[in-house]
């Protein structure tokens, strides 16, 4: 069915606002999810910010430059881990700084990009002999602020061109053709 | 208690074969008042979420652990997605008593399940009836394939289907639309099974969804499936069979249904004088109020385990054990699917291909073991669903600029995948029981039910058989990683509970006869799961609703 035959005898729908969070407001948006299980203090929120912007740095994208993953990975910690997991996340964000200052010398707050991009990418591979509670703000940070940004409207129209109505299938489609027909589609 | 207004016909329960009864009467003209203990749920109307996008959900879809803890029966439901939780009963709507594990999914609407349901539709063919017979186990079925096919027909063609003629006698074919596409993958399996088994077919599992809707299915207001893959949610074009978007409203345009909601059944009202039943005695389940309503006759469609409660709990003098359980076999031999076993690999040599879109059925595999007598060394049949599916990565390595990268590029696709699940046939025993508590009662004073229903050595036997078969075809596919996997769930997540009230030849050892109709008291019929006597392994709603429609047929005559 063509698409302007599906609008038609579809009774009209909210299209909705969608759950997006702005850079400007970000610490205003943590506020108001009410989060149940975290307290998190404004020094510890500036680290978890800049840990999710330098692991998924999605600002980039033109359309995205005003996004925030914060209040989205706070959200998903608060009300889907479990209370071990939890409890990790906020004794490594809490000792983030100082264990970092251990380790390397410099307290994460303290470093340049470029020290940090070493940090970071050593955690990345594993190859640093941290804490778990400090793995597990890593993981959980990379892991959130790349489903923030794979759920989000901009991803699913643009790169994975969701459509709701009409949608499609197609069972058998090679990746050249693939590629053209999201051509056609932008 | 006041009489309330009489009705030819009380149908009890308005979710799949209900509002199919209802439908075949009303057609009919007769005067029937359709009663189900859950809030209405009108087409279109009631439908909150079936516009919501997917970015639109604060956790993306995901339960938060406090909904799951309070939840933890319904939570374990594939389908049981935000968006979608308000058309599913919550754990403490109606507890149970669990004498082994067993997750009871309930949704309590009108509509019922058929809201939420896979849409799943293989017809039963000779062989599942006879498998009791050939097999060796239960009572023999009191019909043949041939006394429901033209009611598989009726009901295909009036639902729509989606299928391919596969000229299969394990699976007859039916009134079909076309089928939707299926995978390269899915090509792929059905060649390499083709090429090396006479005995067995990969199929496109016929589903009940419109692809090319005709005048029947206009006149119900309903249009083409659109792919949304959000069917759980309801859907406003009717795309699938929901009895909301079809039957329902069908039967209520004739004028002659009458559908009363939030009324839950306590019993049937049995009349010692007539030696019928003369009524439904009801309680609001806002008011508490209790009514009883009075027919002709009653169809009781409430759900396996619900029907066999009711029927249970509608005691009286002559029937103290319940309503025409003479031979105290009410409530036993309870069957379910046997769903634990999956086996999943990974799909080489397919790199270069993907699939765009999302699809609301798959492939299928119909039974191959067993046909004639038990000689695969376990008794029943089994089937596989067959799902096979490549996936955007959300697992980057990479940090930084480079993930982003990564995460943008078309071609970030982890390997094809394949997970096949056992529909395995459990054989139904008296051991697996339903029964009241003596004692505990639910927020309207009906006792509670207790379910004792488990696995055996012939559901672990007929798993193994699937594992080695399994690990061939993947061999001869050219499968690898290829794992079992042994779900472990308990009964009932299967969502196919059936039994407690089965048909059979014999009223010494039945309780409904070949209409459908309780033996000792004929102007109740039951034609919901509670009447099986056997499960084989299809999704059953299409066999549910050709025996409901055949009662009520049924009933028409004998009322000539």
């Amino acid at each position: 069915m063509k698409r302007r035959n599906a609008v038609r005898s579809l009774v009209i729908f909210s299209l909705g606002a969608g759950v997006i969070y702005s850079c400007k407001d970000r610490y205003e948006a943590i506020k108001l999810l009410n989060l149940k299980h975290l307290e998190i203090a404004r020094n510890e929120l500036d680290i978890l910010d800049d840990l999710s912007r330098m692991i998924v740095p999605f600002q980039e994208i033109i359309e995205l430059k005003d996004h925030t993953a914060l209040p989205f990975v706070l959200n998903m910690v608060d009300k889907l881990n479990d209370a071990t997991d939890r409890q990790l996340f906020i004794k490594g964000y809490r000792t983030f700084d100082t264990e970092t200052a251990s380790l390397k010398g410099k307290a994460y707050s303290a470093m340049n990009k470029v020290e940090k991009d070493l940090l970071l990418t050593e955690l990345n591979e594993n190859e640093l002999d941290a804490s778990p509670a400090l793995y597990q703000v890593f993981n959980t940070v990379k892991l959130r602020s790349i489903q923030y940004l794979t759920t989000s409207e901009y991803y699913q129209r643009k790169i994975n061109y969701y459509e709701m109505t009409p949608s499609r299938f197609y069972g058998d489609v090679s990746l050249m053709d693939l590629n053209n027909m999201n051509d056609e589609r932008d | 208690m006041m009489r309330e207004t009489r009705y030819e016909a009380i149908v009890i329960g308005a979710g799949m074969s209900g509002s199919w009864v209802a439908k075949e009467l009303c057609d009919k003209g007769v005067k029937t008042l359709m009663l189900d203990r859950g809030p209405d749920v009108k087409h279109l109307k009631d439908y909150p979420t079936a516009g919501k996008y997917p970015w639109e959900y604060e956790l993306r879809g995901a339960m938060s652990t406090s909904h799951t803890e309070a939840n933890p029966i319904a939570s374990r439901c594939y389908a049981y997605k935000d968006g979608a939780t308000h058309f599913f009963a919550p754990d403490d709507a109606q507890p149970y008593i669990q004498m082994q594990p067993f997750d009871w999914i309930k949704g309590y609407q009108v509509g019922g399940k058929s809201l939420m349901w896979a849409r799943q539709t293989q017809r039963w063919s000779q062989y599942d009836f006879s498998t009791p017979d050939t097999n060796e186990f239960g009572i023999s079925w009191p019909i043949a394939y041939q006394d429901l096919a033209p009611w598989y027909s009726h009901v295909e063609e009036f639902i729509g289907i989606s299928g391919e003629q596969d000229g299969l006698d394990v699976l007859p074919d039916g009134v079909f639309q076309p089928p939707k596409e299926i995978t390269v993958v899915d090509k792929h399996l059905r060649h390499i099974v083709k090429e090396n088994y006479k005995d067995r077919h990969v199929i496109y599992a016929r589903c009940a969804h419109l692809t090319d809707p005709k005048e029947i299915h206009r006149e119900q207001g309903r249009g083409q499936c659109q792919n949304r893959t959000i069917c759980e949610r309801g859907c406003p074009f009717g795309g699938y069979f929901s009895a909301n978007s079809s039957t329902i409203p069908w039967a209520l345009r004739t004028g002659n249904l009458t559908l009363r909601a939030n009324s839950v059944v306590h019993s049937i009202v049995y009349d010692e004088a007539t030696g019928k039943a003369e009524g439904v005695k009801v309680i609001d389940a806002n008011s508490k109020e209790e009514k009883v309503y009075y027919a002709d006759v009653v169809f009781l469609n409430a759900g396996s385990i619900n029907s066999t409660a009711i029927l249970l709990n509608s005691q009286s003098d002559r029937y103290p054990n319940g309503l025409g359980n003479d031979n105290g076999l009410l409530g036993k031999y309870c069957g379910f699917h046997n769903y634990r076993a999956r086996i999943s690999a990974t799909c080489p040599g397919f790199e270069d291909k993907v699939v765009d879109g999302r699809s609301p059925t798959n492939v299928y595999m119909p039974r191959y073991v067993n046909l004639d007598k038990d000689k695969d060394g376990f008794k029943g049949a089994y089937g596989v669903a067959i799902y096979t599916a490549r996936y955007r990565k959300q697992e980057i390595e990479a940090i930084g600029e480079d993930l982003v990268k990564d995460l943008m590029k078309d071609k970030n696709f982890h390997s094809w995948s394949i997970i096949s699940m056992m529909m395995g046939e459990t054989i139904p025993k008296e051991t697996n029981s339903i029964a009241l508590d003596p004692k505990a009662v639910d927020q309207y004073g009906i006792p509670l039910v207790q379910i004792n229903i488990g696995y055996d050595e012939n559901d672990e036997k007929m798993m193994e058989h699937f594992y080695h078969e399994w690990e061939k075809i993947y061999k001869l596919a050219g499968f690898t990683n290829v794992e079992r996997i042994d779900t472990n769930q308990a009964p009932g997540l299967d969502i196919h509970e059936m039994g407690g009230a089965r048909m059979g030849k014999d009223p010494k050892t039945s309780i409904l006869n070949a209409n459908n109709q309780l033996h000792a008291v004929d102007n109740v019929y039951v034609s919901d799961g509670a009447c099986m006597t056997s499960t084989s392994y299809q999704n059953p709603s299409l066999t549910y609703m050709a025996l409901a429609a055949r009662a009520a047929n049924h009933y028409m005559k004998s009322r000539v």
